[in-house]
């Protein structure tokens, strides 16, 4: 099944939605009239799946890819099963050995190339894991940054997260009030949504009183230097990023702890992203928590 | 979309044999045109991309006694030229444009966070994902962690896992897609056994 560069360059650009519509016919009549060219666009499309779920997509491509090609519920499915494989493996890499180095058709090479000849392929692609709201993770895919003016107030809004968070702190609501009165924290607990069945959001019902809610985040683990979380609404707006976020050990094993202002979730449903820095400075996704908040009628 | 009126026998019989006169090829084009359809509609943004291509069937089988003995060429090219009217009445519709559908649930029953019992357990897919990963062979099994676990530059690092094997990119996608199918069909019935999905 070969494919040049410049094929899979085309077939790129028409699963982003780049081409003009004379091309993008040619194209289509193709994938109905010739089998192994389908076969050949369908492998650029699990490509594409990948480079999103690791964040190799440029911010635009990003957009066009949440806009095209997660617009079915097989395809969040499959994103969905993508990222689920994406954690584990990133979970496990480290216990890999190192790669051999490349001399032409080295033994490891080798090994591979027999096996390739002998496997068949099954049919049907099965998602790996049951899905829950999707959507969210779509949408807030389409995040688009804080506009100039409102960069210092989400500083300034982070910087009082972190004091939050910061264990030294004991869990105060506002870090810098001086010997503040102990809140009134709700806790809450959550799977990220890769594991999770399809079905509804949990619902955080919020008291008036309360002021702090802290996530404990069921976690798959890894081997992390850092953790942070980010929220964003379904509609894709980012809020704010949590940094330096502890992990402890909870019921269900390791949970990562994300406290937040209670007054920052109005109502409405949220798509809380985990992501950690590993010990050779990549950035990989940890987990993804989708919710909704309620405010109890006063 | 609203109700389609199934085919009837006859229709679909004819239908048949117009894609092929031979029955076993004629079942398969019609597979391949069908799949074929899903897809680009799916490509194309449109959220019930299975609905619009059985809908493209339907209309292309209750036109055949129009066309069938003037039509020339590939059968798949006027599933196409219908294909692509549907794809516009679609995008035509009130309100639709080729954008995000959110497929978000309606409003939750107001039960609290922590209060789920009876719902499905996240480390089931966890521990049949485990399970699977560990059934592969040992060469698959690395293959797999490794397409997966690299991340800075996933361009770069496939090649150069590709380098690796002496194969090419293209050899490499080709193997990850059957492993992952594979990995997925595992995953679907071990969580299925274990009762994880209700």
């Amino acid at each position: 099944m070969k494919s040049s560069g410049r094929e899979q360059n085309l077939i790129r650009r028409y699963l982003l939605g780049d081409l003009d519509e004379k091309r993008r016919e040619r194209l289509e009549e193709k994938v109905l009239t010739d089998f192994k060219f389908r076969k050949r666009v369908l492998l650029v499309e699990d490509e594409l799946f990948d480079d999103y779920v690791v964040g190799a997509l440029p911010d635009d491509e990003r957009r066009k890819f949440a806009e095209r090609l997660l617009a079915t519920p097989e395809q969040v499915k499959k994103l969905e099963a993508v990222r689920a494989f994406n954690v584990y493996a990133s979970g496990v890499a480290g216990e890999l050995p190192p790669l051999p180095r490349p001399v032409g058709r080295d033994a490891f090479a080798a090994r591979w190339l027999n096996a390739f000849s002998q496997k068949k392929s099954r049919t049907i692609y099965a998602a790996a894991a049951a899905l829950a709201v999707i959507a969210s993770v779509l949408l807030a895919t389409l995040v688009l940054g804080p506009r100039p003016d409102e960069r210092g107030e989400r500083a300034a809004l982070e910087e009082e997260l972190a004091l939050l968070n910061d264990p030294r702190n004991g869990g105060g609501a506002a870090g810098q009030r001086p010997a503040p009165p102990p809140p009134s924290i709700k806790h809450v607990s959550l799977s990220p949504i890769l594991l999770r069945g399809q079905g509804e959001p949990p619902v955080v019902l919020l008291d008036k009183g309360t002021e702090v809610v802290r996530f404990e985040l069921g976690f798959l683990g890894g081997d992390y230097l850092s953790l942070e979380a980010t929220l964003r609404t379904v509609e894709g707006s980012e809020m704010f990023t949590v940094r330096r976020l502890p992990s402890a050990s909870g019921e269900k094993g390791q949970v990562v702890i994300c406290k937040v202002l209670a007054r920052l979730l109005p109502d409405g449903d949220y798509l809380l992203t985990l992501r950690g820095t590993s010990r050779d400075g990549q950035s990989k996704d940890a987990g993804e928590y989708y919710f909704r908040v309620t405010h109890a009628a006063h | 979309m609203k109700e389609r009126v199934p085919l009837t026998e006859e229709e679909f019989e004819r239908l048949l044999s117009w894609l092929n006169p031979d029955r076993e090829r004629s079942g398969r084009k019609y597979e391949e045109v069908r799949l074929g359809l899903i897809k680009i509609f799916a490509w194309n943004g449109c959220s019930d991309a299975e609905d619009l291509a059985d809908e493209t069937i339907n209309r292309v089988a209750r036109k055949l006694a129009e066309i069938k003995d003037t039509y020339v060429g590939d059968p798949a090219l006027y599933f196409y030229g219908v294909a692509k009217y549907l794809r516009w009445e679609w995008k035509k519709k009130a309100g639709r444009s080729i954008m995000l559908t959110p497929t978000i649930s309606p409003v939750a029953p107001a039960s609290q966070v922590g209060q789920e019992e009876g719902r499905d357990d996240p480390e089931v897919s966890y521990r049949c994902m485990h399970a699977c990963i560990a059934q592969l062979l040992p060469w698959e099994r690395e293959l797999f962690l490794r397409y997966y676990s690299g991340e800075k530059k996933p361009k770069n690092y496939r090649q150069e896992l590709a380098r690796q094997m002496g194969k090419s990119p293209n050899a490499l996608r080709v193997k990850i897609k059957r492993l992952r199918t594979s990995l997925g069909e595992c995953i679907r019935k071990c969580v299925a056994e274990m009762g994880g999905v209700k």
